[in-house]
């Protein structure tokens, strides 16, 4: 995490705008992570790739896949389109 | 039936002509698996998809289910999962006859065979990375200074020779690798690598095999498996579809 390591040795005295500045990047940094479906299908893909390799079991797989499925819901609902649905048809 | 302007989904495509039976059920809804025919092709399709189909086990079981049951009987090309087409006359002009030449093709190509999936693994990194430092006297050396004298144990150190161990493995691993894929290879028509999923996988390949040759390729692996001495796993998968040598969807 480069950001937090430059955050980490920046000097002392910090800018006039202060630390509502740092947050607000790291938070978009975390935003986008979070809120990226892509990011989350990608992640989905690597469970599926898990499973089939036997490094992941049914159980576990169907929680991870829960969870990924709920985020998704999620970002559709606060983005207002029904897309990210389709799972549960 | 406005069959012409609904969204279709695609399983697959097989030849026109042969007998067939389609008695699994589609992905979703209730309307049944159909076929859309044309030119010596078909399409294997059903109606009333869903917008998005993610990535999950009760879709990819209710897509392979499909292409599965058809394949009992018919050379299937499969497409991905959550393929669809605006209309059943897109099928036809966008699929089936804009890639009429190469779907023909493809067909003949794995006409009678299928695909057997293999991921070999070791079972003990902790072995195998005894073997490479065995093995290596460099690397040995180093590693025993290191253990004898723990304040030499820099950062830099460490890195240096996790470093030169990862490299071995990757040599070890394309080794181990290649002399599987020989062993196997002359039992099978084609063979597709892809990149291993873990540190521990070795081989991650599709093998497309005759179907009559399928039962002499997996007692190959059994033989493989029981001769390797406890070092690696063998995760044999099929008889599946051809998916990795053929591009539809």
């Amino acid at each position: 995490m480069g950001l937090l390591t430059n955050l980490l040795l920046a000097p002392v005295t910090l800018p006039a705008r202060g630390v509502g500045f740092i947050f607000r990047e790291i938070r978009d940094v975390v935003d986008q992570e979070l809120n990226d479906p892509d990011a989350i299908r990608r992640e989905l893909l690597e469970l599926q790739r898990r499973f089939e390799a036997g490094l992941v079991d049914e159980a576990a797989c169907d929680i991870a896949e829960a969870e990924l499925l709920a985020r998704l819901s999620a970002i559709a609902g606060r983005q207002g389109t029904g897309e990210a649905a389709g799972g549960a048809g | 039936m406005t069959e012409g302007s609904a969204r279709v989904y695609l399983y697959g495509v097989i030849r026109d002509g042969e007998p067939l039976v389609l008695d699994v059920p589609p992905i979703n809804g209730d309307r049944p698996v159909r076929t859309i025919r044309h030119r010596g092709l078909a399409a294997v399709v059903s109606d009333d998809p869903l917008p998005r189909y993610e990535l999950i086990r009760k879709n990819i079981r209710g897509h392979q289910a499909v292409i599965d049951g058809v394949m009992r009987t018919n050379d299937i090309l499969p497409t991905r999962l959550g393929t669809v087409l605006p209309s059943a006359r897109s099928v036809v002009e966008d699929v089936l006859e804009q890639r009429w030449a190469e779907l023909g093709r493809l067909l003949e190509r794995v006409r009678g065979r299928v695909e057997l999936g293999l991921k070999v693994s070791w079972l003990d990194l902790q072995r195998v990375l005894g073997e490479i430092v065995a093995a290596d006297r460099d690397l040995r050396t180093t590693r025993d200074r290191l253990v004898r004298h723990p304040a030499w144990v820099t950062h830099e150190a460490r890195l240096a020779l996790g470093g030169r161990a990862a490299e071995m493995l990757a040599v070890k691993r394309e080794r181990e690798a290649d002399e599987i894929v020989t062993a196997l290879e002359h039992q099978a028509v084609d063979v597709c690598r892809n990149d291993p999923i873990s540190e521990l996988m070795v081989l991650n390949a599709a093998f497309l095999v005759e179907r009559r040759w399928t039962e002499a390729f997996e007692t190959a692996v059994e033989k493989l498996d029981r001769g390797c001495g406890g070092r690696l796993g063998f995760m044999l998968a099929g008889p599946l579809p051809p998916y990795s040598f053929v591009g539809v969807g």
